[in-house]
């Protein structure tokens, strides 16, 4: 009973203070236009992903009769699809590029990452819903929160509140309802009208409510958080002012410099190769086994000699299929181990780098959040993985197809070989399916650990000085 | 004369008293310190990827050299047939030169587009510097958080430092009741303030010059190697810091409570910092939107299966276009129609990629039209150019790289057709690439001229404020 007046007397009274409203109304306003900002570009984007997907699929079908291999050569486009949530949360989208070229003896990185189709000032950051929702809401509530006790001390009305008994905890809960509320206001309406929006799109697939629900919820405990640390620094500040420069610089660290900090600090522990140098181990590798393409080398001469041995004939030409075909194949898969061998590296990298941010989520509620945002939306570096190894798998099996209908309908030595048109239909499209959430939440368990440790210790922290007050 | 140096003497010694002296140096030094590592690292790297991708054409050089020596004297080398150095298509494709962009003397200021584009390409013979991948293999988060550097923390965290130290500058003192005395001495108010804010600039822009300027040479950069660019930045930090001091000035001058100045200052910091910059990005993409991607891969495959087939008609004109490379047949007609079509998909392929760098540089200008309108995108434009590693220096060395490859090709061409053999006297006239580092003088001198005029026109508003209500900073 008494919280709920003490939060209500507060909701109230920032409400009368001009401050609050134009805060209010201006995170309100950039809001929605972020929401709309972002809406319109998620169509448009799909909508062209869609047609280029289709393009795709249609070039790769429409093909002549060719020999199979040109066909490898020729290659398909994998597109990456877009998630319902990256409207909340673009996440690294930006950065990933949008499409990998499936071609035979190679795995290629995806391209066209949209941030070099801007200016610089892209670094600086969207007007997207995650910008404000991460950035901006936190420094709402510093700027509603700030003089929470001070002000109290100020006008010496804490002097008589005390004098009346009050439970300072209670005090404390009702000032924390009072700031939580507008907050809790403004994110469910967003979440509200996004959830809306999506609804009204057909080609999204399956928008999950539940993880919509739980990144709500993700987010009201980052400010809750918040909360949390601004009361304690508006307790134990004795001016209004210095409150307000203390969370300030809290804010800073948080959100702006332990996100580049952490991300120097990774960098320079686990540094990811130069593409150029990625490129030359991978090529280094690729030579010290079979070439599909050179029959003179070591590998392939070994590689003869023992396919001979198995079928027990003594000319390539006797063997029950093209050669040219199999060696082909054979080096394929020599190839793609060498590519499984190297990214392999490269992921561990990544995932090393992951754990020097999950480390630094220690000093900032930001980052976890950040990552379980992005996570939640599928469009973290997690996601981009997935999607990148989903489209080398299928890239080894359109190669296998290939290489094995040139092998079966051929004979050695008859490069002329054409397959038919119909054959290039029979090959199946790519269809990435996403791994399902609970892989995501296994990958994220640190973060959601994190993130409830923080609500946790700010908590403590608070009730402990409601007892030193 | 006497009562100024006393001002200045008693707000020295309360600095230094309420230790806030102390915390400037200790916080600037720390983040100043950790900026220009992080810079540094990421410069070293740079080098060092160059060098070592140099060192390796320069070792593959030498062993074709050697081979190319051998074959001259008539030995036989073991060495596959395709393989042989005495053709000029192999060297063509096998020893390519590299093209590489070195970081500039001050790249270590701003980190800027350079964790997303890769510093060295080797174009060669076969494809075109168009399909060249310029992006550079990176984790998108790094990306996304972006980088520690000097330009962060002289845009974003400075202005925060000096709100810090600001904010209250003339609200406390009335909050103490020590400017109810001031008010009683036979000195100007405004005069005092101004010497107040003055004092705490010029300490402030002190202690700052000096970290910059020793721990940037202890990180090797030579600060007099490209005088005026030193000069340029260290006058836009200098006119940054002094448009936040005048700004937390004029807040105070409205009279009200000191955590109302911070509030207010915090507010225009978010504008002028975050909202305006995001903005201005966001305006810019949706003004003029670069086409999309996703479309171009598929145009791009038609383009090139349609020029495929033409490449035969097309022999003949590329023959006419080239007159010098006609009737040298011997065995090299493939290459002429590999050649024939790769000019093909260009001609074809270059509008559509010129409508992507068209779009971009309309992105650029409108951003450069709009850079006025906040100090930060100003100073992030500048420093990016000062740094080297703006949009438009990458996009000058695509272009460099571009050109590089035709000469390239253009070496080589006459002599594949003309089965011209490669010898050891030619590799070392190889076409060589270098780099071209640009710079704008004149955009230079107008960010430096905007700085300043922003600060005089601010300053010149809170002198007419001051005068409009002489008592109100007196008021409650």
């Amino acid at each position: 009973m008494m919280i709920k007046k003490i939060a209500f007397k507060e909701f109230k009274e920032n409400l009368r203070e001009g401050r609050f409203s134009v805060s209010t109304l201006i995170v309100s306003l950039l809001l929605l236009m972020g929401v709309w900002l972002s809406y319109n570009y998620l169509i448009s984007v799909q909508q062209q992903h869609a047609e280029a997907k289709e393009n795709a699929r249609n070039i790769w079908v429409s093909q002549d009769e060719k020999n199979p291999h040109s066909a490898a050569h020729y290659g398909t486009y994998a597109f990456k699809p877009k998630y319902p949530l990256s409207l909340i949360d673009p996440g690294v989208d930006k950065y990933s590029g949008i499409s990998i070229f499936l071609e035979a003896h190679k795995r290629n990185e995806s391209q066209y990452m949209a941030a070099s189709d801007q200016t610089g000032l892209a670094r600086f950051g969207d007007l997207t819903p995650d910008f404000i929702l991460l950035f901006i809401i936190p420094l709402l509530i510093i700027l509603i929160g700030y003089n929470a006790f001070t002000r109290e001390k100020e006008q010496g009305t804490l002097k008589l509140l005390k004098g009346q008994g009050i439970s300072l905890w209670k005090l404390i809960l009702g000032k924390w309802t009072g700031i939580f509320l507008p907050v809790l206001i403004i994110t469910t309406i967003l979440f509200v009208i996004a959830s809306i929006l999506l609804m009204n799109v057909k080609d999204f697939g399956e928008l999950n409510y539940g993880v919509l629900a739980l990144l709500f919820l993700v987010y009201l405990t980052y400010y809750a958080v918040f909360i949390n640390i601004t009361l304690i620094v508006s307790c134990t500040s004795k001016q209004s002012g210095i409150s307000l420069v203390s969370l300030l610089a809290i804010w800073i660290v948080a959100c702006l410099a332990m996100p580049k900090a952490s991300s120097n600090l990774a960098d320079t522990i686990y540094p990811y190769p130069s593409r150029q140098a990625f490129a030359a181990a991978i090529e280094k590798d690729k030579k010290a086994g079979l070439d599909g393409h050179n029959p003179w080398s070591q590998a392939a001469k070994d590689f003869e000699r023992e396919t001979l041995e198995k079928y027990g004939v003594d000319s390539l030409s006797q063997l029950p299929f093209n050669f040219d075909g199999y060696r082909m194949q054979k080096g394929e898969e020599h190839e793609a181990q060498v590519y499984f061998k190297h990214y392999a590296q490269l992921k561990k990298t990544h995932q090393q780098q992951t754990k020097v941010y999950q480390a630094s989520a220690v000093v900032s509620p930001f980052l976890p959040t950040r990552f379980l945002s992005m996570a939640l939306a599928r469009t973290d570096y997690g996601s981009h993985w997935d999607f990148a190894d989903a489209a080398e798998n299928y890239r080894l099996k359109l190669q296998e197809a290939l290489n094995m209908n040139f092998a079966e309908n051929s004979s050695y030595g008859d490069w002329a070989y054409k397959a038919d048109k119909t054959f290039w239909k029979d090959i199946p499209d790519f269809n990435y399916i996403p791994p399902s959430y609970g892989k995501i939440f296994e990958r994220n368990w640190s973060n959601f650990a994190v993130l409830g440790l923080w609500l946790l210790v700010s908590f403590s922290g608070l009730k402990f000085l409601s007892q030193k007050l | 004369m006497k009562t100024s140096s006393y001002i200045n003497r008693y707000e020295f010694i309360s600095l230094v008293r309420q230790r806030w002296l102390q915390f400037l140096v200790l916080i600037l030094l720390v983040l100043v310190f950790f900026a220009v590592f992080n810079g540094k690292q990421k410069v070293d790297q740079r080098r060092s990827d160059i060098q070592s991708a140099q060192a390796k054409t320069n070792q593959k050089d030498s062993l074709g050299v050697i081979l190319l020596d051998s074959i001259e004297a008539g030995y036989t080398v073991n060495v596959p047939r395709w393989y042989m150095p005495n053709q000029p298509h192999v060297i063509g494709y096998s020893y390519p030169r590299v093209a590489a962009m070195p970081p500039d003397e001050l790249a270590i200021i701003a980190t800027g587009q350079s964790d997303i584009y890769t510093h060295y390409v080797q174009p060669n013979l076969y494809g075109e510097s168009f399909q060249l991948n310029y992006t550079e293999l990176s984790n998108p988060v790094q990306l996304m958080f972006g980088s520690f550097d000097l330009s962060f923390v002289l845009i974003n965290l400075l202005p925060l430092i000096v709100i810090a130290f600001t904010y209250n500058i003339l609200s406390q003192e009335r909050e103490q009741g020590i400017l109810q005395v001031i008010a009683s001495h036979p000195v100007s108010l405004y005069r005092w303030l101004l010497q107040k804010a003055l004092m705490r600039y010029l300490l402030l822009s002190g202690i700052l010059i000096l970290l910059l300027v020793g721990l940037l040479s202890m990180a090797g950069v030579s600060l007099v190697a490209d005088f005026s660019k030193t000069l340029t930045f260290i006058l836009l930090t200098l006119g940054y810091l002094l448009f936040w001091f005048v700004l937390a000035c004029l807040v105070n001058l409205r009279g009200h409570s000191s955590a109302n100045n911070a509030v207010w200052l915090i507010a225009w910091w978010i504008l002028l910092v975050l909202l305006v910059p995001s903005s201005v990005n966001q305006m810019a993409n949706s003004l003029y939107p670069v086409p999309s991607r996703a479309r171009l891969i598929n145009e791009l495959r038609v383009v090139n299966a349609e020029a495929e087939k033409k490449a035969d008609k097309l022999l003949e004109s590329f023959l006419r276009d080239h007159p010098e490379l006609a009737g040298h047949e011997g065995g090299s007609t493939g290459w002429k129609e590999y050649f024939a079509t790769q000019d093909l998909i260009k001609s074809e392929i270059q509008p559509v990629l010129d409508e992507y760098e068209m779009k971009l540089q309309q992105q650029q200008a409108w951003v450069d039209q709009l850079r006025f309108i906040s100090p930060a995108l100003l100073l992030q434009s500048s420093f990016n150019e000062i740094s080297g590693t703006s949009t438009r220096h990458y996009e000058d060395y695509r272009e460099q790289v571009s050109d590089f490859s035709l000469i390239w090709r253009d070496y080589f061409l006459p002599k594949i057709f003309r089965g011209e053999a490669f010898t050891k006297v030619m590799m070392a006239e190889l076409p060589e690439f270098e780099y071209q580092s640009s710079t704008t003088h004149k955009l230079r001198t107008a960010n430096i001229l905007a700085v300043f005029i922003c600060c005089s026109v601010l300053l010149l508003l809170g002198v007419l404020w001051s005068r409009q209500g002489k008592t109100s900073i007196l008021a409650h």
